[in-house]
This record gives C-alpha cells, sequence and structure tokens, in this order.
C-alpha cells in the first residue's frame, strides 16, 4: 500500500456529509495526515482496495452502506480489528455504537476537532 | 174425620181388577180401602159402629153392604176438604166401595182429635176445603175455629155467608172464632220460635173454651204455613208439635194447609216431617179431583215417574251444576290469576274489569284502576285513542305496541291483543290482553345498543365458538381483515392466522377454556389479501348465565400503522439529531479550523455560510410541518407568471450541478395565474432537489402544460424510480423513499410539506408510474377564470 511505503499516515474519513470531508481533510491535512474519504461504506470499501488507512473515521449513519454494515464488511475481510475505528454519531449512543462494532474511539457530532486530531494522532503514532 | 163423596170402593182383593165384584173384606182390606189403619177398623167394630162377622178367631169378615152403610153414615157427618162441590153428582155408596181400590190415605174422619195436613195448589181449591170443613161444622152446630191469613180469611168469610150460613149469629154465639194468623203467631213467637208457654195461652185457652162447651171443635190453622213460606221450617216444626200436644189434652179436629208451591227440594224434608205431624195427609187437588180410582192409579203411577224422573234430572243436574261450578270456578281462577294482564274496557273507554297480573303491572290497587278510563294509564294518547277508535270499528288487534305507565312513574312497554265482545252487534266490553315485554324491550334496547357500539367500533370485534369458529363479525373486523361478514361466518379462525405461527391459536383456546383472559397479546394476522399486519388482541371467554364458557370474543386493533408511526418517530428523532447535527459539526469543524490555523480562510466561511443556510432550511422545513399541522399556514398570492417562475427555479438547480441537465418544455410564452410565490418556489425547489439527490445524473425534464382549469407541472428524473408500493407513501410526514441510489437525505417531510402546499393552492400532486426508469412528479395548479393558457401556445 503506497502511503505507509512513505512513511506517512493515511486516515479514511466515512461520512455522507461534503462539508465533513472537507474540514476533516483540511485539519488533517494540516497535520500532515494522507486524507481518503467516502460518502458511504461502499464508497469506503472501494478506497480500500487502493489505499490502506491507518485509521478510519466513521459516521454511523449513512445511506446505502451504514457504519455497522461496513464495519462488519471489514471484520468479514480481515481489516478489523487490524485497523482502528473512530466513530461518529449524532445521537447520544455513541459510546455503545462504538463498543458495538469494536471501535476504539467515539466522538459525538459535533465534536471538538481538537479532540479528533488528539485521538487520531495517539491511534496513529502507537 | 173427613169422607170423600167422591170416593169409590175398589174391588175387595187388591189382586182383583175393577171388574170383579166382592161380597166381603177382611179387616186390613177394609182398612185399605178407608185408608185407616187396621186399629181404627177394629175400633170401629169395637164400638159397634161397623158391623163385621167374627168366622174365627183369626177371620173376619166385613160384608159389602154393611161398608156401604159405614161409608154412607159416614158421609152424613164427614166433611171432604177437597171434595167436589156439593152441587155435583153424588154417587152411590156401592160405586164408592167398588172404586176404592185407588185410595191411599183418606180425610175420613178418625175421631174428634184428627190432625189433617192439607196441601193445596190453588186458593180456590183450599178456599173450598176450608169452607166444607168449618161449614160442615157451623151447619152441624159444632165449633169452627179458623186462624188464617187476613186473605183467606176474607174468602172464607165471603164463601160462607154465600152457602148461607150466619156468621156473625155464629160468632156471637161463640160457634166461629177467626183469628189473623200474623197477628196470632205474632203473640206465639219468642226468640224466632214458638213458645209453648204463650201458644197454651192463646191458642190452648181458646181450644180450650170451645172444647169445654161440649160441642166438637174444629180448627183449621195456617200459621204453620206462613213459618214455612219464612223458611222457618224448625219453628213451623215446633208449633206443629205444640198443636199436636194441645190435641192430647182436648179434643178437637186440626186442618192446616200448605200451598205445595211452598216446597222446593231443600224442603223435602221438612215436608216429610209435616206429613209425619199429622195423623193424615191429603194430597192437593190435581190429585184429589180425579175420581176415577183407575185414573188416581194412573196419575199416582205418573207421579211416582215423574218424581223418578225428576229426581234424575235433579241429580244430573246436581251434577252439572256441579261440574259447572267448578268449570266456572277453573276459568275464574284461570283469567283472576294468569299471568298475563287482562283487562275490559267499556265502551266509553272506562275500566270494567282487571285481572291480578294486569293490577300488578301497573302497580294499581283494583279501586284505582277499575272505573277509570284507560287513557288516564297510556303515555302515548294517539295510540290509546287508535286502539279504541279500531276496537270500536270492529278490528282486532294483534301484537299493538304501547305505553302504559304504572303508579310508580315508571314506564311500561306492552303489547296489546284485543277485540271486542259484543251482543246483538252491541259492544258490551274489550277483552284486552296486556302482554309486559319492558323487560325484553329494555334488554333489546341495551342489546341494540351494545351492538351499534360494537358496530362503530374501529376494533374488529369478533365473536367465536370454543372450537375457534367464527359467529360475530363486526364492521370494524371486516375493515381490518378485509372479509366480510357473510365470508367468514362459519370459518375457522385460523383463516386469520399466518402459517409459520400453528401454535399460537391451541395455546390461546386451551388458555381460554381454563377461563383466562388474554389482553394486548401483540401478534400478527393475514388479512384477506394475504397482507401481514400487526395486531394488537385482547380475547375474553364469553359466560352464560349460568358461568359456563360458551364462546370467546376477540378484539383486536391493528397496530401496523402504530407500529410504523412509532418507527417512523424514532426515526425521525435520529434523523433531526443527524441532519441537525451534521451541518453544526461542519460549522464547528470549519471555525475550529480557523482557529488552530489563527488565519482568515475563505473556504472555510463559505461553508459555514452555505452550512447555515442548510440548518435555516431545515429549521424552516420543520416549522412548515408545525404550521401546516396547526392549520396555521396562510398563502399570500399574487399575479404572477408561472413559467417564469419555473424557469427560475430550473435555472437555479441546474447551477448547483453538473452531473444533471436540466430541460423546461413549456409551450405557453407565460402562464398567468395568482399564487404563493416563496410557496411555489419550495414545492418546486423540493422536487427539483429530489430529482438531483435520486438520479445521480442523467436528464431532468420540467414541462408546464395548461388545460382550460389548471396549469400542470412535472418533474422527471433517469434516476431509480420509486417503487410501487411506496407511491402512496410518499406524501406523508417523514416518509423517506429506502432504497435510492445517492442515499436518503434530509427529514423525509419536503413531499409532505409540497404536498400540503400544492393542496393548500387547490391542486394536487402525484407520482406518475413509470414502466421501466426514473420518476415523474405531478402537480397540478387550478387557474383563475382570467387566464387564457390555451391562446397563448
Amino acid at each position: 500500500v503506497p502511503a505507509e511505503a512513505h512513511g506517512t499516515r493515511t486516515v479514511l474519513v466515512v461520512d455522507d456529509d461534503a462539508w465533513i470531508h472537507e474540514t476533516l481533510t483540511m485539519a488533517l491535512e494540516d497535520e500532515g495526515y494522507q486524507v481518503v474519504t467516502a460518502a458511504d461504506g461502499q464508497q469506503a470499501l472501494a478506497q480500500l482496495d487502493r489505499h490502506r488507512p491507518d485509521v478510519i473515521v466513521l459516521d454511523w449513519m449513512m445511506p446505502t452502506v451504514n457504519g455497522p454494515a461496513f464495519a462488519e464488511e471489514l471484520r468479514r475481510r480481515g481489516f478489523h480489528p487490524g485497523i482502528p475505528i473512530v466513530v461518529l454519531t449524532a445521537d447520544g449512543n455513541a459510546r455503545s455504537k462504538a463498543e458495538q462494532i469494536g471501535a476504539t474511539g467515539y466522538l459525538r457530532k459535533p465534536f471538538e476537532l481538537p479532540h479528533l486530531l488528539e485521538q487520531i494522532a495517539r491511534l496513529t503514532h502507537d | 174425620m173427613l169422607a170423600d163423596r167422591s170416593l169409590h170402593l175398589p174391588p175387595a182383593s187388591p189382586q182383583a181388577s175393577g171388574a170383579v165384584q166382592r161380597d166381603y173384606y177382611g179387616v186390613a182390606e177394609a182398612a185399605a180401602v178407608l185408608g185407616v189403619s187396621r186399629m181404627s177398623v177394629w175400633r170401629w167394630i169395637r164400638s159397634g159402629r161397623l158391623t163385621a162377622a167374627r168366622l174365627g178367631p183369626r177371620t173376619t169378615r166385613i160384608w159389602r153392604e154393611d161398608l156401604e152403610r159405614f161409608l154412607a153414615e159416614q158421609e152424613r157427618d164427614t166433611i171432604n176438604p177437597l171434595g167436589n162441590s156439593s152441587g155435583g153428582p153424588r154417587v152411590a155408596p156401592e160405586e164408592r166401595l167398588a172404586d176404592q181400590g185407588a185410595r191411599r190415605s183418606s180425610w175420613r174422619e178418625g175421631g174428634s182429635a184428627d190432625h189433617v195436613v192439607q196441601f193445596y195448589e190453588t186458593d180456590r181449591s183450599l178456599l173450598e176445603a176450608v169452607s166444607a170443613y168449618i161449614g160442615a161444622a157451623l151447619r152441624a152446630g159444632q165449633i169452627g175455629i179458623v186462624i188464617a191469613t187476613d186473605a183467606h180469611r176474607a174468602q172464607l168469610e165471603a164463601r160462607l155467608r154465600a152457602d148461607g150460613l150466619d156468621l156473625e149469629a155464629a160468632q156471637t154465639g161463640g160457634q166461629y172464632v177467626a183469628l189473623s194468623a200474623a197477628e196470632t203467631l205474632a203473640q206465639l213467637m219468642v226468640e224466632g220460635q214458638p213458645d209453648a208457654g204463650r201458644f197454651a195461652e192463646v191458642v190452648g185457652s181458646l181450644v180450650a173454651g170451645a172444647a169445654e162447651s161440649g160441642r166438637r171443635v174444629r180448627a183449621f190453622g195456617e200459621m204453620v204455613a206462613l213459618l214455612a213460606a219464612e223458611g222457618n221450617h224448625a219453628a213451623a216444626l215446633r208449633l206443629e208439635a205444640l198443636w199436636n200436644g194441645l190435641q192430647q189434652v182436648h179434643a178437637f179436629s186440626l186442618f192446616c194447609a200448605y200451598p205445595l208451591a211452598g216446597y222446593d227440594q231443600a224442603s223435602a224434608v221438612l215436608f216429610d216431617q209435616v206429613c209425619s205431624e199429622h195423623a193424615s195427609v191429603i194430597p192437593a187437588e190435581s190429585y184429589t179431583r180425579l175420581k176415577d180410582p183407575d185414573a188416581r192409579l194412573r196419575e199416582i203411577a205418573r207421579l211416582q215417574h215423574r218424581a223418578a224422573a225428576l229426581e234424575a234430572a235433579l241429580a244430573q243436574r246436581t251434577r252439572l251444576e256441579a261440574r259447572l261450578r267448578r268449570s266456572e270456578q277453573e276459568l275464574r281462577d284461570f283469567v283472576e290469576n294468569a299471568t298475563e294482564g287482562l283487562h275490559w274496557v267499556g265502551e266509553d273507554g272506562r275500566i270494567l274489569w282487571a285481572n291480578r297480573a294486569e293490577l300488578e303491572l301497573l302497580g294499581y290497587p283494583a279501586e284505582e284502576y277499575i272505573g277509570r278510563h284507560i287513557a288516564e294509564f297510556h303515555v302515548d294518547q294517539e295510540t290509546i285513542e287508535d286502539i279504541l277508535c279500531r276496537l270500536t270499528n270492529g278490528e282486532e288487534l294483534h301484537g299493538y305496541e304501547a305505553r302504559m305507565r304504572a303508579k310508580d312513574g315508571s314506564i311500561k312497554y306492552v303489547l296489546i291483543n284485543a277485540n271486542v265482545y259484543r251482543e246483538d252487534g252491541r259492544f258490551i266490553h274489550t277483552r284486552c290482553f296486556t302482554h309486559d315485554m319492558t323487560a325484553h324491550k329494555l334488554a333489546a334496547a341495551a342489546a341494540l345498543r351494545l351492538a351499534a357500539i360494537v358496530e362503530s367500533s374501529d376494533d374488529a370485534i369478533i365473536g367465536k365458538t370454543l372450537e375457534g369458529r367464527i359467529v360475530d363479525w363486526n364492521s370494524g373486523a371486516e375493515r381490518i381483515y378485509g372479509y366480510t361478514a357473510a365470508e367468514v361466518v362459519g370459518q375457522p379462525i385460523a383463516l386469520l392466522i399466518p402459517d409459520d405461527r400453528p401454535d399460537e391459536l391451541p395455546a390461546i383456546m386451551a388458555r381460554l377454556r381454563r377461563g383466562e383472559r388474554i389482553e394486548h397479546f401483540e401478534t400478527e394476522r393475514l388479512t384477506k389479501t394475504g397482507r401481514r399486519i400487526t395486531v394488537s388482541v385482547t380475547i375474553s371467554p364469553i359466560r352464560d348465565h349460568a358461568d359456563q364458557i360458551i364462546g370467546v370474543s376477540a378484539i383486536a386493533r391493528d397496530i401496523s400503522e402504530r407500529l410504523v408511526l412509532e418507527r417512523m418517530q424514532r426515526d425521525l428523532l435520529a434523523m433531526v439529531s443527524h441532519e441537525l447535527r451534521n451541518p453544526l459539526t461542519a460549522i464547528k469543524g470549519l471555525a475550529q479550523l480557523m482557529q488552530r490555523r489563527g488565519a482568515y480562510n475563505e473556504r472555510a466561511l463559505q461553508g459555514i455560510v452555505a452550512q447555515t443556510n442548510h440548518l435555516d432550511r431545515l429549521v424552516g422545513d420543520l416549522l412548515d410541518v408545525a404550521r401546516l399541522e396547526a392549520g396555521r399556514l396562510e398563502l399570500q398570492c399574487e399575479p404572477l407568471d408561472l413559467v417564469a417562475l419555473v424557469a427560475e427555479n430550473v435555472e437555479q438547480a441546474q447551477a448547483q450541478t453538473q452531473a444533471h441537465a436540466l430541460r423546461l418544455e413549456a409551450p405557453a410564452a407565460s402562464v398567468p395565474g395568482c399564487f404563493d410565490r416563496d410557496r411555489l418556489n419550495q414545492v418546486l425547489q423540493n422536487l427539483l432537489g429530489n430529482a438531483l439527490k435520486y438520479a445521480p445524473g442523467g436528464e431532468v425534464v420540467v414541462s408546464l402544460t395548461t388545460d382550460s382549469a389548471e396549469a400542470r407541472i412535472s418533474v422527471a428524473d433517469e434516476g431509480p424510480g420509486i417503487p410501487p408500493e411506496d407511491a402512496p407513501k410518499l406524501f406523508e410526514r417523514f416518509y423517506r423513499a429506502t432504497a435510492t441510489a445517492d442515499g436518503a437525505k434530509g427529514l423525509g417531510i419536503g413531499l409532505y410539506v409540497a404536498r400540503m402546499l400544492v393542496e393548500a393552492h387547490g391542486g394536487r400532486i402525484w407520482v406518475e408510474p413509470r414502466p421501466r426508469t426514473g420518476c415523474e412528479f405531478v402537480f397540478t395548479l387550478p387557474l383563475g377564470t382570467t387566464s387564457t393558457p390555451g391562446d397563448e401556445t
């Protein structure tokens, strides 16, 4: 997988909101990450064919293939629990949802940008 | 001692008929001929008045001529109270002797102290007998005492005078004494009985005085007849006994008379007792008038036959009367104590009679009901007027419904069956049966109410047998399950149960048979079309009066919609959280990004503004829904051109996308109308937004056509289209299409709001079915009368 070969950490952002993609892309790129985005689980799986992310930021509620379905597919393909996942949810049950799919971290929307960056930093530098 | 001049001696031997003449008679035969006892005959023989030949110690013969002579002698000294008139032809003693066979009783004088009773049929006969009896006494220089009714006394005296007797002289000489029977009796009576002391005082002294004169005394008395006529039989017999006692003291002849008419069946005993109180009994004139012994025998035979026949008839009549009495009693009991109310009403409407059940039904005592007008007891005056009118006109009433008011004010529902009893066509009284059906009526009304409640229920209410067969099926059941009552009554309830729930019904029925009730049991059922619905069922056993479980009632509510709604509300909350928090996340993230960079960033600010606008629209949509549902949406209509308005929206939509090609087809240059510009923009933005959102690309065609009444605007895309089963639900609140290519985003209220806005304008909105691909939303708007759409194409 090319990104890792250059020592650059790659983050896959899976969210159906274009402005969230753009915000996270700008913020993560500022921190030196390579950012790959997908609007839903299906697109994310397609990205996995090309990229090997170090962390996946996963929105829970998405059309077509949603967060849990995508996590299940990851597990099926052997990527999970190998790749840590940070779950983003809009409702209050973020923690239980994270546990449900064995995610490493979770954040409730609208989250604090520094918190997200801290979590990703921790996960990529371990 | 009385002699009958009409007497005829019969043949001496009873065996011999009148054809054989006998020369002599035995004592018994002579006694029979004379109608006296053998002792009387012996007395006369011993006294020498009757000559007899003693032929041996046991044989005494009375020669015929001696008997005739005796008869002739007696005749001179004898009065026959009922004999023929003195002017009648005299019959030779021989003849009498020859014809005497029929005589069984005689008034021949047996002695001066004879006590004779005379029965009579007519006063005339009585007066003839008494005048002869007393007249003979007076003529013979004897004393006559008469204690008779005033009327009889007056007539008797008139006769005696007519016979040439000087009554005044006789009275003066003490030979004739006449007293009023009533007055004399009054002197004798003490506490309803003749008093012995008073009798001795009043009658005894009179007779004693007469007897002391040495002359023979004859008395005629009617006091006993008066007592008998009063029905005071005991007193009559007592008085007879007193007379008999007096005869023991004084020798006098007493002649009593009773009218035969005074006796009836009940006084047969009295009759016998009266006869036994007298030495001689003289039958009434219908017998004694007969001269011919044969005729007398025939009369006796006839009377015996008649008596026997009368006895038999009487016995029969007694039996019949008893039967009749019993029958009448039974009938009376039947009508009086029947459980059905019965009454009679006269032609004037007044109640003539009512039985117990009728009185009990209305709670009135008889005296407060009978005699009153029947209308007073009816609730509906026109009803009772109609009833009386129909009855008067000869109609019969069968099951005529009426309402009567009981004494306690309660209303009794009755069925009246009635007709009229008439005599010679004249209205006598009604025959009215009053059947109380209050309980039935109230029960029926309650049943009707219950049935109406059951029928009007939105819930399915189903009655089943314990075996699970459907017996009742309300319209709620029809709506929920799709079967009509006619289709399912008699069918097993298993019809409604999905195949994958085979154990459910047996388990339910087992619990019901144990008397358990199953409440709010949520399960699935099949409708007639095979659709699965979720129902909440409450199932209870139905018990009869004896608390036996005889069936099952099931009340089912279709909760499919409720479940859908609940799910939709859950989804909505998640959706609202998601849809509102996503823009907030972007805004917050972009702001914090700028903070981290410590520098102005144009792109971040663009995002913040765009997401703020997006949030504003979402809030607006939610507020619109709230307003629409509260009915507080007001259109701000203004004249505008629909073509221009649609064109603007198409341009704006095109600006947002490169993936789609938008095309407007509007044959008319302009379509003027009066609409709310902002609201129509909202509708168009929604439809165009959906087209861009759900179709990944391709052409989006917007067309605007008109006819005389309305404008028709459609938006067609080349997206995946909408499954037909989802089409009707699209315009419902919070509905979101499930399978879409680019994901469902939004609150699921856009089309709902669009529908409400179109309908507020008076138009309609729908999805046009598309056979292959894409979808086409269409809405119409009514055009004002001033518009001329067709002309401008």
